[in-house]
């Protein structure tokens, strides 16, 4: 569901970026005043399993690909303010050294998944589990609740992401009619994106989410924002090591997301024609383009780019630790 | 002071470390070896591999040492940016791009190395790897003077703060502040001439004939094993990714 | 064991620090030497450890005359130093290598002893001297007591029949005065020499077989 570079006007990333900024400064407020110093470096571990579930394509017959985001997850355990903060960053990695979505549809990417998908997901999930969490409500209740918020996040964020698509062709047109930037008027996103994600991979995100759900609530209750003790354990470091491990399989999956093509593919798509707005568009060199390293079989450089993602995620989120004042546990 | 108080923090915290050790002489080999390796790179995909290897070990140390280890990398890291820069008007900006990762992976390599050892370790490690014990001497000694000594000047400059009240002005100023600088400098060199007389008879009287032997009780385990098995596996890797371009 | 014969000591500037000095040390006794600062303690002390040599007199060590020529014979160095263990005041300089452990293990290798026997003594006196939670610790980072059962642990390892300490209650708190009186007291045996400067009057009343006083003139009383 990576929206890339020149897909979307220059007016409607703006827009859409502008729509984020107030949703940044609250979830950072929030996450300052209500998450415990301790807890932060846990944002990183959830970022991380974003982001690696990101890297795990799953082929739709059709030619497309799509994957899990785990932004519901995230907001389960640590709070959707956290799940929007660590989705960015997931996002933002992914966008500045692996070159999987646009820079300046940043804005847009995370309106959909850090934004829509978590607060969509936490909403629903509480609508049928009001005592999520709890001792009052019971394992299976809380699972199935998961599962049918996720779902609904993460098809509400596609369907963000269609209309997103969908209207550029309306809006902004060269003098002869063709479309400046993605070509696909709401009658062809809509169906494209939403058939994708109502099967295939809602049903990913819904594995994604409960397996882990159920691991975390079993082997790893650290993860969770009531519980006290802080300290990373073994399962949850195997679990993560596991998860980097399995990423080439993410590879199998060839082909294109929908909407995730490049310049010089989108013109076999059926349109015919390259949009101008993408020939002369903003480009961006990544250090570590779609997770490949040159001279490396892809497999290598899948599980390493998986290793760096998860580990700066990490990293990044014990950093923002320090910064909160206060008490931490040791 | 800053130096001494991290001399004196390792020396404690080391102290309290409940997990199984490696062998020192083996972790250290295995870091000289990568930062070798990842110079003789003629390319950045070996120096990526290690590179992600250090990040997953950073990302596992708590907040602060984090924050000390980044901290402490910045500087050798944008010198070396400025320093390549000149690359990038040439033409050449993947190579400033190589070079900024492999000194990034070195001095990170090192970094991490630092903050699982101390200098303790390091110098054990010298008999292990059979140097002459005369430079395990050496640096024993130089990180004991540099503790006795400092807390000496401490203590002076303390005295003279105690007793100093401001009051001078220009030149006056100057030249007592000369004085007492002069006068700690010059104690210090003094004591230290002595300590290092007092030294040598304390060592003579325990029988030191001029051969400097290392304690060192550490038993090879499986953890050790499975830990020089990275030497193999690191060599093999580099080979492969030059003969791989 | 230990005798001097008209033993005299003069600095270069022409000070006298010793002055004719005559005495018998036995095997198996306990002397305490006192006396007023500047009288000349430390210099005996280096004397009897071959650090510095009589300028007049003689001193024998179970029997052996040892000069400063003597002295440059590393064997003869090596057997004097074996069976004289030194205490010194200021232990600070005393203790120089990187651990506990490397301090009491460096005498012991330097003895020859096999990396076993070193071991089991290392273990030994770590636990006699209570220093087990001190064993990685740098000398220089430990407290007046520490250091002191430290150099205690490191010279008693080496077991020399003669042990020379200098001031051995100095910086000590009342605890830690009272353990180490108590543990001289222990070290009393038919067969060590024990020569201990010291002003602290109860430990010379607890331990003391002989009292010897050193004179402002430099001499025994």
């Amino acid at each position: 569901m990576h929206i890339p570079d020149n897909y979307l006007s220059p007016e409607t990333c703006l827009a859409m970026t502008a729509a984020m900024v107030p949703v940044w400064a609250v979830s950072v407020k929030k996450v300052k005043d209500a998450l415990p110093k301790d807890k932060i470096p846990k944002m990183g571990v959830g970022g991380s399993f974003s982001f690696l579930g990101m890297m795990f394509n799953v082929p739709l017959p059709g030619g497309t690909t799509g994957h899990a985001v785990g932004g519901t997850l995230i907001a389960l355990l640590l709070g959707p303010w956290a799940a929007c903060i660590a989705v960015s960053m997931a996002l933002l990695l992914q966008a500045l050294i692996f070159g999987d979505g646009g820079i300046l549809a940043f804005g847009a990417n995370c309106f959909n998944m850090a934004f829509v998908l978590p607060f969509v997901g936490y909403a629903v999930t509480h609508l049928i589990a009001p005592k999520f969490g709890t001792e009052e409500s019971t394992k299976k209740r809380d699972l199935i609740a998961a599962g049918v918020g996720s779902y609904c996040g993460l098809n509400a964020a596609a369907l963000c992401a269609a209309i997103e698509f969908g209207i550029q062709p309306m809006l902004f047109t060269d003098a002869a009619g063709n479309a400046l930037y993605c070509p696909y008027g709401l009658d062809v996103a809509i169906p494209a994106m939403m058939i994708g994600h109502l099967t295939l991979f809602g049903l990913v995100e819904v594995i994604f989410t409960c397996a882990i759900l159920a691991f975390v609530r079993s082997a790893a209750p650290e993860m969770q924002l009531s519980h006290k003790e802080s300290h990373t354990s073994m399962p949850l470091r195997v679990f993560l090591g596991a998860l980097i491990l399995a990423t080439p399989f993410g590879l199998l999956a060839t082909g294109t997301a929908w909407g995730e093509w490049g310049t010089d593919e989108i013109a076999g798509t059926g349109i015919g024609y390259t949009p101008q707005g993408m020939v002369d568009g903003f480009q961006f060199e990544a250090i570590i383009p779609d997770y490949s390293v040159a001279g490396m079989p892809e497999w290598i450089g899948y599980i390493l780019s998986a290793v760096i993602g998860a580990a700066c995620m990490v990293i990044l989120f014990k950093l923002v630790s320090l910064l909160k004042k206060g008490s931490s546990a040791a | 002071m800053r130096i001494l108080s991290r001399i004196l923090e390792s020396d404690t915290k080391r102290n309290d470390a409940k997990l199984p050790r490696i062998l020192p002489a083996l972790r250290l080999s295995v870091v000289l070896l990568c930062i070798l390796l990842c110079a003789l790179s003629r390319n950045a995909v070996f120096v990526v591999g290690i590179l992600a290897a250090e990040l997953a070990r950073l990302a596992m140390l708590p907040p602060q040492r984090i924050a000390g280890v980044l901290g402490r990398l910045l500087l050798p890291v944008l010198f070396t940016l400025l320093i390549m820069l000149p690359s990038v008007f040439l033409g050449h900006s993947r190579t400033m791009l190589t070079v900024t990762m492999k000194v990034t992976c070195s001095v990170l390599l090192l970094l991490l190395a630092n903050e699982e050892m101390d200098w303790k370790d390091v110098t054990g490690a010298f008999r292990t790897l059979h140097i002459p014990g005369i430079f395990t001497m050496t640096l024993d000694m130089t990180v004991r003077f540099l503790v006795l000594l400092g807390r000496l000047a401490d203590a002076m400059l303390e005295a003279i703060s105690l007793r100093t009240f401001n009051v001078l002005k220009g030149r006056k100023r100057d030249r007592a502040r000369y004085m007492t600088a002069g006068g700690v400098l010059g104690t210090t060199f003094l004591v230290s001439q002595r300590m290092a007389t007092q030294t040598y008879e304390a060592m003579e009287c325990r029988g030191y004939d001029g051969v400097y032997r290392s304690y060192e009780k550490h038993r090879f385990g499986w953890q050790d094993a499975v830990y020089a098995l990275l030497i193999p596996v690191v060599i093999a890797a580099f080979i492969y990714c030059q003969a791989a371009i | 064991m230990i005798q001097l014969k008209h033993l005299s000591y003069q600095y270069p500037d022409g000070n006298t620090a010793l002055s004719d000095i005559t005495y018998h040390f036995e095997a198996g006794k306990c002397y305490c030497l006192s006396g007023p600062n500047g009288c000349g303690k430390s210099t005996l002390f280096r004397i009897l450890n071959g650090l510095s040599f009589a300028s007049a007199g003689s001193y024998l060590l179970d029997g052996e005359d040892v000069t400063e020529k003597k002295m440059r014979d590393k064997a003869f160095a090596a057997s004097l130093h074996r069976r004289i263990g030194y205490i010194m005041q200021n232990t600070e300089v005393q203790l120089f290598t990187r651990s506990v452990e490397e301090e009491i293990a460096f005498g012991l290798y330097q003895m020859g002893l096999a990396d076993e026997e070193v071991a089991a003594r290392v273990e030994k006196y770590i636990a006699l001297l209570g220093l087990e939670s001190l064993r990685k610790r740098s000398p220089f980072t430990l407290s007046g007591g520490e250091k002191k059962r430290t150099a205690l642990a490191a010279i008693l390892a080496m077991d020399p029949p003669v042990l020379i300490m200098d001031e051995p209650l100095s910086g000590l708190d009342e605890d830690g005065q009272q353990w180490v009186t108590d543990f001289i007291r222990g070290l009393k045996t038919p067969d060590r020499l024990l020569i201990i400067a010291t002003h602290n009057k109860d430990l010379i009343s607890e331990i003391a077989d002989e009292t010897i006083c050193m004179t402002k003139e430099h001499t025994f009383r």
